[in-house]
Order: structure tokens, then C-alpha cells, then sequence
């Protein structure tokens, strides 16, 4: 496998193609069991297929089960799935309950490949609300708030006196102060 | 042949004699983890050999300050939230706890970022419990919100 596909293995907890909310399908196809008749190895499987294979076969009608005597071959279990995947796993020197387990877990497996499980959690809607935004607590007014004339926000923002207003002050002032100037002449 | 000694104590590069197994495979173990790596760190085992292990150093040293940081973020993000409505996180907290309200940093973050409105919600509970028990740093805050009830806290019992 590429590098770079290592770290794109991975998924979201999901069912492929949604199986088991109407019908389930069993995703292994067949099931192929290579054995030797003589091997040491392949003792455990030669013990399953004795004691253990013909109920897995019956209680598992969707799965087809082959055998292949092969003389000198090492123990081997092949999995194919309904989407193309195939799973080799060696049985030798298993014991015959545990090629069943196998066999049961690999039965209950989708074809997906190994893949790294991100999260437990998983949401198409993460937010009923609508998640936050700067203009979430924000006031809509403030788009059309006249922040200087309104008297209502320059008591809330805008309390010092602006620019023209300073000068106009000063101009009262000015005329007040020429006023009294005047007065006072003329009382002398 | 005759010189077999002297031919192994030459070494592999100069002889060609395979010494163990394929060294393809030890070195791709290591390849694998250099997949996002930068230049010859990437592809030159010799080169890629150290980096591996200091990654796999710092991976296992970050495994607790990534609690730490990750726990700072959310008690950032908490500030900030509270501080949109002239709160603070040490008052909503403390606030949240009287009631036995207990929502950790985490989930109260995820609140204040996917259901604002919730969150405003449990800020005004902490911030009228904030006031009626007169918790030390209500003062300073401005009014409490209106149309908020909550329930008195009961003493505890001896």
C-alpha cells in the first residue's frame, strides 16, 4: 500500500449500505478451507470440519463453504466478501473451536478493509440552534444605529461630547465670555 | 572456497551475501510512519530512522500535555463566551456546581459553540445564583438578566 493511503484509512462509525435497517444480508460470500490430510498443522481445522462445520454451514445458509484437501499445504482460510474483498488468514497450529471463531467473527464482518475508527461520535447535525457566529449575540440595530444624533446609544456608547460640539461650546463660551467683557465696560 | 572467514569479515557490501531476512520489509515498518514527513526524512532510512524516533518520542510524551492543552482550549473558549455577555468562566462555573449542575469544560464549550442560545440560558442561571448568594466577583458585573428563575439553594443538613 502507498505511504500516503495508510493515513486515509480510516472512517466514522457506519453501516455499508445501511445494511440492517430493513434486511440484513451476511456480507461473506464464500468461505474456502485449504487443509492437508496428514499435516500436524492442520489438525485444528480437520478437527472443525469433523465436529464444528456442517452446523456453521447450516445455521449460515448464505455463506458457501468449500474444502481443499491439498497434500503438504499449510492450513489457510479464505474469505471472500459480496463487495470483491477477499481475506486470507493461516490456521496453523489452531486449535478447531478457535478456526470457529474465526470463522464467526469473519461472518459478521463487512468486506471493508482494516481501517482506523476516528470517532465513536458521529452527527450529519451537529447544531439545532445554529452554530455560533460573531453576530450571534449581537444586537440587529447596530446595522442601523445612528450612533452620534440617536440619543439612545449615546447615552450607551457615546458619551463624550464629539468635535462639533466641543467647537460650538467654545463658540457659547466665547460669546459669553464677549458678553460679559461688553457689561463690564459699560459699567464703568 | 577457500578465504570463507576473511570473506564474511569483509561484510555484506562487499561480498553480496544475504545476512537475514529481506530488509525491504524492516524498513518499510519505519517508511510507514514517515508518510507525512518532509524530504529525504521521507524515503532514506538512514536519514528517516531518527526522525521516527523522535516522533515516537513526542508522541508518547504528548499524550498527557495533549489533556492539558486540549483542557486550556476549552477554558479558553468558555472565557470568551462568557465575556460576550460581560460574565466570566469562574463565576459560571462556580455558579453551575451550587446547583449541581455538573457540566464539565468540554461540554459546556461544545454548548457555547453548537447551542448559543443554551448556553446563554445556563449563564443567566449562574449569573442569577451569582448574585443571590452574593459569590465574591458578582459585584462587579452589572444587572443581572430579568425573567430568570431559580430555585433557592438549600444548606445542607449537619
Amino acid at each position: 500500500m502507498q505511504n500516503a493511503k495508510i493515513h486515509k484509512n480510516h472512517f466514522y462509525v457506519s453501516a455499508p449500505l445501511k445494511n440492517g435497517i430493513g434486511r440484513y444480508v451476511c456480507q461473506l460470500q464464500r468461505v474456502t478451507l485449504k487443509f492437508c490430510k496428514t499435516r500436524g498443522d492442520s489438525k485444528g481445522i480437520r478437527d472443525f470440519i469433523e465436529s464444528y462445520l456442517v452446523d456453521y454451514a447450516k445455521s449460515n445458509p448464505g455463506v458457501v463453504v468449500y474444502l481443499k484437501p491439498r497434500r503438504h499445504r499449510p492450513a489457510m482460510l479464505t474469505m471472500e466478501f459480496l463487495n470483491g474483498e477477499r481475506h486470507e488468514l493461516s490456521c496453523c497450529q489452531f486449535d478447531g473451536f478457535t478456526v470457529g471463531q474465526f470463522l464467526n467473527l469473519y461472518t459478521k464482518c463487512s468486506g471493508r478493509q482494516e481501517s482506523r475508527l476516528i470517532n465513536v461520535q458521529y452527527t450529519n447535525h451537529p447544531s439545532i440552534q445554529g452554530p455560533w457566529t460573531p453576530w450571534t449575540n449581537r444586537n440587529p440595530e447596530m446595522a442601523v444605529a445612528d450612533l452620534i444624533h440617536d440619543k439612545k446609544w449615546r447615552e450607551m456608547y457615546n458619551k463624550a461630547p464629539s468635535a462639533t460640539e466641543m467647537v460650538l461650546e467654545m463658540f457659547k463660551q466665547q460669546q459669553i465670555s464677549n458678553q460679559i467683557q461688553i457689561e463690564e465696560k459699560q459699567a464703568e | 572456497m577457500v578465504f570463507l572467514s576473511v570473506m564474511r569479515q569483509v561484510g555484506f557490501r562487499f561480498t553480496g551475501t544475504h545476512r537475514g531476512p529481506d530488509k525491504f520489509w524492516r524498513r518499510r515498518r519505519f517508511f510507514k510512519m514517515t508518510a507525512h514527513f518532509v524530504g529525504r526524512k521521507r524515503n532514506c532510512f538512514r536519514i528517516a530512522i531518527k526522525y521516527v524516533h523522535r516522533a515516537m518520542v513526542f508522541a508518547t510524551k504528548d499524550r498527557k500535555l495533549r489533556k492539558e492543552t486540549v483542557r486550556d482550549l476549552w477554558e479558553t473558549r468558555l472565557e470568551g463566551a462568557c465575556m460576550e455577555h460581560n460574565f466570566t468562566r469562574k463565576l459560571l462555573m462556580d455558579s453551575l456546581s451550587r446547583h449541581n449542575v455538573l457540566l464539565n469544560r468540554k461540554s459546556l464549550s461544545n454548548l457555547a459553540i453548537w447551542e448559543p442560545r443554551t448556553f446563554q440560558s445556563l449563564m443567566n442561571i449562574a449569573w442569577v445564583t451569582a448574585a443571590q448568594e452574593r459569590i465574591r466577583g458578582a459585584d462587579g458585573l452589572g444587572p443581572a438578566p430579568k425573567n430568570v428563575f431559580v430555585p433557592q439553594i438549600e444548606d445542607e443538613v449537619d
